[in-house]
């Protein structure tokens, strides 16, 4: 196979580079984010280098029985982290990435290969680099050793380059899967649902190492270990000189394999007939002969039309909802609990009521203006009001959202040690809050409406509620939430502080909740409504 | 109640000090096809919008359909528009934009899948009726928009350079729906830099630069009235008049 050119190669890297700090750099929130990922940066760094010190110490120190046998598990855990960084980043979102066409109408798919694999490896050496550098002579400097602090330094350098190459041949080659089957295809949104509660499941149940260590077991017997070997051959810790240049020597055979298999890769995707996902919809499993004539029987026909569309839209893009399940992180540590202790905390079927109220408000209502897209200069065109627009996504969403509150505090609520009457509080707080939060939304995402698309993963943008929607709607129905939350898991030692029956407390806190809840929403479907039919472009 | 099918009177959008259309004095009547011209960026696009009462002039005033556009609910009664961009949502079928949109509008069920049928057959795509508009190319999106925008039978139709991105066959039969559309009395508003559609159809033509109407006449009197002395195309008036314009 032929070499790529080099100029092409830098000229690409560098233009990929250029336009990705400019994107960065014009995000505000991905700025707000860089300087929080610079602190943990910072304290990576000084963890490195205060860990390196204690190695090299109990290196040279022989204070270590086994010193080979930890560098070879490093070894694998060096090449593993940029394989996998690498491999998503890649399968995400590098494999088809802007310009594209034009890129390989004018170089060969190889440079832009070698290009796209440079840009990737001075990524990940400048977002990784110095802490590795810092903690590579750190080692040394434990030990005493420059040639140690050298040679850690080689051994690292060259397996993080086979990490990023290998990482990259991987992404290309998943690329190739995703975009060749049929199954893949056609599956593609239940299979990321399926892997994404499967990584959630493992994180939240503390089990991720029980898949990564079988990985690094057998990446730290294969010849990766040999860079071990390499690092520590200064050292006195019995490393095997023939490993060490096997290592050494085997680095460039090794990546210059491994790039010949990513672009060989990246051109079977790039040039490749893609397999396609369902484009048709026969009439049968159309919701217009089915589901809406029972479920929506009886609204105004632009109400109808509006929470048909609605559904229509959330089932076929089932990914733009996701950030309905954000909140669902903060409960991980609380479902935990109860998976563990085999009994639900008296406070989870409260948070349960007020996420399935935030969900089935957030779900349709809290972008309802800017989510029409490139449709809404047609859609106030048409004689739709504000309120049957509105009604038609709320009912979309308690149609649900609803049902599916009640049942899930309700369950949660008579498995918990909650007592009867609170029990039943909380079932009334999940069956009437979710349309006051559906109301609250309309109001809070009329108010700070967003017409942009927005990344929601690397490979897939989508219009989603602003910021500042998704912040107003969750503080202020937190804030309504919290007398039914408290007079719920708190009754008691509230009742003893006020002096009132406990029982009082829950249902007051409740009442209150729901008044406060109604009054925000009233005002807030009454601007929503406003912004609609007053809607100008 | 005016007359006319669309009415301006000294119609005026300004963003900041920047002049988008200047003392527009338009009078369409019913039944015709108004080609609506201009260099990129002259104003065309912000005329349309705020005849579709998407946007509201700075000062001026104008009717469509007889109803002033202040007055959205019944304005909107009256138009279909068609963007530039095909408004349409991409995770959806072909059919279920048009039921979504006619249900909008509130059209009977059954008369909208008759509507939707016949028009869709009319216009190739009774074939990919069910498919999604995602997987469907510029020129089909191109058709579905169009119609989206005259589903509802309206009787002033506005669009936005409706034969972009269409084969001469669909871009036939466009204009002969537009054709069809003004021998059923409806108004046509079509603004394009397709000279050639419009020399075909337009009952008269405007020129719009720089936010002002520098010409405005019959296709065949605009042609005569060029300065080469002979009778040119449209295209020869269209550069002639902006390049006065231009130079004054």
């Amino acid at each position: 196979m032929a070499l790529p050119d080099p100029r092409h190669v830098r000229d690409i890297a560098e233009t990929e580079l250029r336009r990705r700090w400019r994107s960065t750099r014009d995000n505000r929130v991905q700025v707000a984010a860089l300087a929080l990922v610079s602190v943990f940066y910072l304290l990576a760094a000084g963890i490195g280098v205060v860990g390196g010190l204690a190695a090299g110490r109990a290196l040279s120190a022989g204070d270590v029985e086994t010193p080979l046998r930890y560098a070879r598990y490093g070894a694998a855990a060096a090449l593993v982290f940029p394989a996998f960084i690498i491999g998503f980043r890649t399968a995400a979102r590098l494999g088809s990435f802007d310009a594209l066409d034009g890129l390989l109408t004018t170089v060969p798919h190889r440079d832009l290969a070698g290009g796209l694999l440079a840009a990737e490896g001075i990524w990940f050496a400048v977002s990784f680099g110095l802490p590795a550098i810092l903690a590579a002579l750190a080692v040394g400097f434990g030990a005493g050793s420059p040639a140690l602090a050298a040679t850690v330094l080689l051994a690292l350098g060259a397996i993080a380059l086979l990490g990023v190459t290998a990482g990259f041949a991987l992404g290309f080659a998943a690329r190739n899967v995703m975009a060749r089957s049929e199954f893949v295809a056609r599956h593609r949104t239940a299979l990321g649902a399926l892997l994404f509660v499967g990584y959630m499941a493992l994180v939240g149940s503390g089990n991720i190492n029980t898949v990564l260590q079988p990985v690094l077991e057998a990446v730290r017997a294969s010849p990766v270990g040999w860079f071990a070997d390499l690092a520590l051959f200064p050292a006195d810790v019995a490393a095997v000189p023939a490993l060490a240049a096997a290592a050494l020597v085997g680095t460039p055979i090794l990546g210059a394999a491994l790039f010949g298999a990513s672009a060989w890769l990246a051109g079977r995707y790039w040039y490749g007939d893609h397999a396609r996902g369902p484009t048709g919809e026969t009439r049968s499993r159309r919701f217009v002969g089915g589901l809406d004539i029972h479920v929506f029987d009886g609204l105004p026909r632009p109400t109808a039309a509006v929470a048909r569309k609605s559904w229509l839209r959330a089932i076929r893009a089932p990914i733009k909802l996701v950030y309905v399940a954000y909140p669902l992180f903060f409960l991980v540590g609380y479902l935990s609990q109860a998976f563990e202790a085999g009994e639900v905390p008296v406070g989870l079927p409260p948070l349960l009521a007020l996420y399935g109220a935030w969900a089935t408000g957030a779900a349709f209502t809290l972008n309802p203006l800017g989510d029409e897209g490139a449709v809404m200069p047609v859609t106030v065109t048409t004689p739709v009001t504000g309120r049957q627009f509105l009604s038609g996504l709320l009912v979309a969403g308690l149609v649900v959202g609803t049902p599916l509150s009640v049942l899930v505090a309700g369950v949660a609520a008579a498995l918990s040690d909650l007592g009867a009457a609170a029990a039943a509080v909380t079932v009334a707080v999940a069956l009437f809050l979710p349309p006051l939060a559906a109301g609250l939304a309309a109001g809070a995402g009329s108010l700070f409406p967003k017409f942009e698309t927005s990344n929601i993963t690397r490979s897939r943008e989508a219009i989603v509620p602003s910021l500042y929607a998704f912040a107003l709607y969750s503080l202020v129905l937190g804030l309504a939430w919290l007398p039914a939350g408290l007079g719920t898991m708190a009754a008691d030692p509230l009742g003893d502080a006020i002096g009132v029956d406990p029982l009082a407390v829950t249902v007051g806190g409740a009442a209150l909740t729901l008044l406060a809840g109604a009054a925000v929403a009233l005002v807030a479907t009454r601007h929503a409504v406003g912004r609609f039919d007053g809607f100008r472009l | 109640m005016s007359s006319q099918a669309i009415e301006t009177a000294a119609l005026t959008k300004r963003y900041g000090d920047t002049v988008a259309v200047e003392n527009l004095e338009l009078w369409i009547p019913q039944g015709s096809v108004y080609g609506f011209l201009g260099p990129n960026g002259a104003g065309k696009t912000t005329t349309m919008r705020m005849l579709t009462t998407l946007i509201e002039p700075t000062s001026g005033s104008a009717t469509v359909a007889g109803h002033s556009i202040e007055n959205r609910n019944e304005v909107v009664e009256h138009i279909g528009y068609l963007p530039e961009e095909p408004p349409l949502h991409e995770e959806l079928t072909g059919r279920e934009q048009m039921e979504y949109i006619a249900g909008l509008r509130d059209i009977p069920d059954d008369e909208a899948a008759a509507r939707i049928d016949d028009l869709f057959e009319r216009f190739d795509l009774d074939e990919d009726a069910d498919k999604r508009i995602s997987a469907y190319s510029k020129g089909m999106k191109q058709k579905a928009g169009i119609v989206q925008a005259i589903l509802h039978e309206p009787s002033v139709v506005f669009l936005d350079e409706p034969t972009s991105g269409l084969d001469p066959r669909a871009a036939r039969t466009v204009r002969d729906t537009i054709s069809s559309l003004a021998e059923e009395d409806a108004t046509v508003f079509l603004s394009t830099h397709i000279l050639p559609v419009v020399d075909e159809l337009a009952d008269r033509v405007g020129v719009l630069y720089d936010g002002s109407l520098v010409t405005e006449g019959a296709p065949e009197d605009l042609k005569t009235r060029a300065e080469t002395g002979e009778e040119g195309t449209l295209e020869d008036v269209f550069l002639e008049v902006t390049r006065e314009v231009g130079e004054v």
